[in-house]
């Protein structure tokens, strides 16, 4: 009984939602050790919650100028589809549960969990297509994941 | 000197009270004079004493008018309705308020605030046991977080009917991408049958279209949200917050409308709505314009 975090011992409090996640537990914490270290070293939910949604921001931004680049290249509607409306979805989704999350901590578990929609409607077009992209499937698995992370830190701490 | 004599009718209960002597019928019958102006009332009746011999009773009241009685002008005019039913043989001024012999039990939805803390570690849930943080969960009615199976309010009414299971058993989400294992919101996407045409604008999001919805009861689910706020308009996302250890609404949700219209009109309607025994608050999600 030396470890009370069993596998998330090293990444405080993520670890702990890491854990909770029973079937992405591996994908959570390589993600996160991957990741901004502020996450990783957050001494509260709260913080937690800020470090996850600004590296969300980020990550969907980056996703999103990745997507467009290639819609130019591969001309695929559903491509395009996920780079203009779902992903602008994502981070509308993100920018707004930031910017909520001191004032309105309901609305901002709520905009970070609808921004799951954008990674989700965006693997239903492409299997629509019939087009397998392992750099979009990941990137698609990467902001789902972070989306889930974020709405379980401002959960914890906005019951 | 009005006469208002009442034809005296044989009952059959009157009968009864002399000992089975049908001799009454040979007696005068009843007489009612007034009460005239000043409130004299005589009422004159036959009878026959034990000696067999008729007796002549006359009882004389003074009715009064109490100067502080005051009546509106609806009761005024609803006791001057004619009497009919059983109503017919009634005084005037007569108590028609009925009380129930029936037990009512009334359920009272739990108002926020009244629930038990949770506990920490959420992730082992052995431990939750151990530290006596027990979900209670009613083996009559099947309710939890409510009462304990002791204390079920319906467990004489066994078997319990189909009206009192308000929670019907919710399908299995397939966990394609991530594991939805709790009862927290289930994007459009996961849910069972969600197979849409992907581009619709159904189910484009717009922050301006979302509404939160807050004071809602313990017992409010999704499909009870959607209800309520579809005849405003196309509504492209209901969400209700769950908690996940007690499976009960934690009290908000939110919808998305398709347009901003229809939002506005069902934040202005049901802005303080009763419903489900609570007064709702419906606003914009974001209150800042963007």
């Amino acid at each position: 009984r030396g470890h009370h975090h069993a596998g998330g011992h090293h990444l405080g409090l993520v670890g702990q939602i890491c854990t909770e996640l029973i079937q992405n537990q591996t994908t959570c914490t390589d993600l996160v050790k991957a990741a901004d270290p502020k996450i990783a070293q957050a001494k509260t939910f709260q913080e937690l919650a800020q470090a996850v949604l600004e590296f969300a921001v980020n990550k969907g931004i980056e996703g999103q100028t990745f997507l467009k680049g290639l819609a130019l290249i591969e001309q695929s509607p559903a491509i395009k589809e996920c780079a203009n409306f779902f992903y602008d979805g994502v981070v509308g989704s993100f920018r707004s549960a930031l910017r909520e999350l001191k004032e309105d901590a309901q609305t901002a578990s709520y905009d970070a969990k609808a921004a799951y929609d954008g990674p989700d409607g965006c693997n239903r077009a492409l299997a629509a297509e019939n087009i397998n992209n392992p750099a979009i499937t990941a990137l698609n698995s990467e902001i789902a994941l972070l989306s889930q992370i974020a709405f379980e830190a401002i959960c914890k701490y906005s019951n | 000197m009005a006469h208002q004599g009442e034809p005296a009718k044989l009952r059959w209960g009157e009968l009864e009270e002399d000992d089975g002597e049908d001799l009454d019928f040979l007696l005068p019958p009843r007489q009612v004079i007034g009460p005239d102006e000043n409130g004299i009332k005589k009422v004159i009746e036959y009878k026959f004493d034990e000696d067999g011999n008729k007796v002549k009773i006359t009882t004389t009241t003074r009715t009064r008018k109490l100067a502080n009685a005051r009546l509106s002008k609806r009761a005024v005019e609803r006791r001057s309705w004619p009497k009919f039913g059983d109503a017919v043989h009634e005084d005037v001024g007569a108590r028609l308020t009925m009380v129930s012999t029936e037990e009512i039990l009334l359920e009272r939805p739990k108002p926020l605030g009244a629930k038990s803390e949770e506990p920490k570690n959420a992730g082992d849930p052995l431990a939750q046991f151990q530290k006596g943080a027990v979900l209670m969960v009613c083996r009559t009615c099947g309710k939890k977080g409510d009462h304990w199976t002791s204390r079920c309010p319906y467990k004489d009414l066994a078997p319990p009917s189909e009206g009192f299971v308000d929670k019907p058993a919710a399908a299995d989400t397939v966990a394609a991408t991530a594991g939805a294992t709790k009862g927290a919101y289930v994007p459009p996407g996961m849910r069972a049958g969600a197979e849409r045409t992907t581009g619709s604008d159904m189910r484009r999001r717009n922050d301006e279209n979302s509404v939160r919805v807050t004071n809602l009861s313990e017992d409010t689910r999704e499909p009870d949200l959607l209800e309520l706020f579809r005849p405003f308009g196309p509504v492209s996302r209901v969400y209700v917050a769950i908690d996940q250890k007690t499976g009960m609404s934690r009290g908000f949700g939110f919808v998305n409308f398709v347009n901003r219209e229809d939002a506005q009109r069902a934040i202005n309607k049901l802005n303080g709505y009763g419903y489900d025994n609570l007064i709702l608050r419906v606003e914009w999600a974001t209150p800042r314009a963007n």
